[in-house]
């Protein structure tokens, strides 16, 4: 069994992971990055498409491109990186693996968790059916596709307009398949407006809306789906069935931060964004464990994961120096109204500026977002187009803070 | 008069762009917010383009994998497909550094294809 110190231990080595390391390497020495794979990047290896680094390079660059960028970094760092090492459980803050080797104790000052999502699957959304070869998520495809050099099928619906789904539509029919139609539940399309520009419409694929697959047909590999279209409820409505011939089904519908490893070290999670609940510094409910980037909630693009990465790497360290003070303020920020959640929900540290991310739950074509501390107001935004697959971020100057609740409406 | 939208693809921001044409010409953009969105609105009115990605097969230690590319540039909508055409056909060797030149004049586009990722 190998046994190790470090001053601060991430686990993932995505995106999330890198910037978290390079970033808590500034302040201290011994950092380690675990990683199930056998290379780091996560998966932006398999995002082939562009549109990455946007906001963080100032420049568009591909998902291999982006995590090249820091692979380098951290490959020209004192970051020892543990590959094919797969993390067991996290327990009184050791962090506990196994790779070809064995058993690996890495004992921490801080951890910063950075395990990133997972797709959500058929048996999450129950489509009714018999269970055949071909039907796969769109994220797998995109696997097979990028990295495995496999292709998923011939014939394809797309069930979910998620940016993954999109993507994918676009991707199999540059490979010369059928992709017939991207099919979602929803009255409003999930993706960025530009993905069902430029994936969709440049390739005629046609995307129909509040309609559902609610049949899968096929004994061993599916010969065809039956979609419906759906009532305000969401409910199938009877008499519009159609049959479509196709072998490939892709789902795209949402993702899960993957918060196994979390879970054995007794944090707290959110019920709504599946992710840890943290406080400003993203800090978990566990004392020197961070969370950032996608495991702690899904992000539409890369360049803030970083962002928010960067921040929790920085705080670990500093907790691992043992810079930080006990906290006496607490203020709590909740989400009301059509805003779904809001990050972090508490805020314990008001000596630097605070950002707010959030989501809402539905389209609102004009809305106003307000933060509210103890019912009074005290940040007002700009009428603009509120759309759920858009994270928007507030930021609140330390003065306007003090002892009460927070509460952020979109009205 | 006809009526085109359109999203602005300079940025995230993704500014839905409303673009008025009579006779084929151009009358009015509305929806940007930066003059950026004015000159991507006349090119995706005359002349689209979009970057291509895609893999293509790299041989490392006798094995073979897929190596990300990308147009260097992008190249007119018309010749997405003579891109992919191109792209099929070709094999590289290892080692590839990230942002090599990987092929020249892809599918006839005066455009390069370049690596996306270093392999070693």
């Amino acid at each position: 069994m190998t046994e190790k110190d470090f001053d601060v231990v991430v686990i993932g080595g995505g995106p999330a992971g890198m910037a978290a390391a390079l970033e808590a390497l500034k302040s201290v020495k011994k950092v380690a990055i675990v990683e199930r794979n056998d290379e780091l990047g996560g998966i932006l290896n398999q995002c082939i498409h562009s549109g990455f680094g946007l906001q963080y390079f100032n420049e568009e660059l591909t998902g291999p491109e982006y995590a090249q960028r820091f692979i380098d970094r951290v490959g020209d760092s004192e970051i020892e990186v543990f590959l094919n090492t797969m993390v067991l459980e996290i327990k009184d803050k050791t962090v506990i693996a196994m790779n070809e080797e064995g058993i690996l104790k890495l004992k921490a000052k801080a951890i910063v968790l950075a395990m990133g999502c997972r797709e959500r699957t058929r048996g999450q959304i129950r489509i009714p059916g018999t269970r055949p070869a071909g039907v796969l998520t769109a994220g797998l495809a995109q696997r097979y596709t990028n990295l495995e050099n496999l292709k998923p099928g011939n014939r394809v619906v797309i069930l979910g307009s998620g940016d993954i789904g999109l993507i994918m539509a676009r991707r199999l029919k540059l490979e010369g398949l059928n992709v017939l139609s991207v099919y979602e539940i929803m009255p409003y399309a999930n993706g960025l407006f530009r993905n069902i520009k430029n994936c969709l419409d440049d390739f005629d694929i046609p995307l129909h809306l509040s309609t559902t697959v609610t049949k899968v047909i096929g004994s061993k590999r599916l010969q065809a789906v039956e979609v419906s279209a759906v009532d305000d409820n969401l409910e199938p409505i009877p008499g519009t069935e159609e049959i479509i011939p196709c072998d490939t089904l892709l789902l795209s519908v949402g993702l899960i931060p993957e918060n196994e490893v979390s879970k054995t070290a007794g944090v707290d999670l959110s019920k709504i964004t599946g992710g840890p609940v943290v406080s400003n510094d993203l800090q978990t409910s566990e004392e020197g464990i961070f969370a950032c980037g996608n495991v702690l909630h899904v992000h539409d693009l890369v360049d803030h994961v970083t962002r928010e990465a960067e921040e929790a790497g920085r705080n670990a360290a500093r907790y691992a120096l043992g810079e930080t003070s006990e906290s006496t303020t607490q203020i709590p920020v909740e989400a009301s109204g059509p805003v779904r959640y809001v990050l972090p929900s508490t805020i314990t540290n008001t000596d630097e500026k605070v950002e707010l991310k959030f989501r809402v739950g539905s389209p609102i074509e004009k809305g106003k977002v307000t933060v509210y501390l103890n019912d009074e107001p005290v940040y007002e935004g700009r009428e603009k187009e509120f759309v759920p697959s858009i994270m928007e971020t507030v930021t609140l100057s330390p003065e306007k803070l003090s002892d009460g609740k927070l509460r952020v409406e979109v009205k | 008069m006809k009526t085109l939208t359109m999203a602005c693809t300079t940025c995230p921001a993704s500014c839905k762009l409303i673009v008025k044409t009579e006779n084929g010409e151009i009358v009015e953009i509305s929806g940007n917010t930066c003059p950026r969105g004015i000159a991507f609105a006349q090119k995706e009115y005359t002349d689209p383009e979009r970057l291509v990605t895609s893999t293509v097969l790299i041989e490392k230690d006798g094995k073979e994998f897929l190596l990300p590319v990308r147009t260097k540039t992008p190249v007119s909508k018309k010749l997405v497909f003579d891109v992919m055409e191109d792209i099929r056909k070709i094999k590289v060797k290892a080692p590839v550094r990230v942002g090599e030149v990987v092929y020249e004049n892809i599918g006839n586009s005066s455009c390069e294809l370049i690596a996306c990722k270093t392999v070693v």
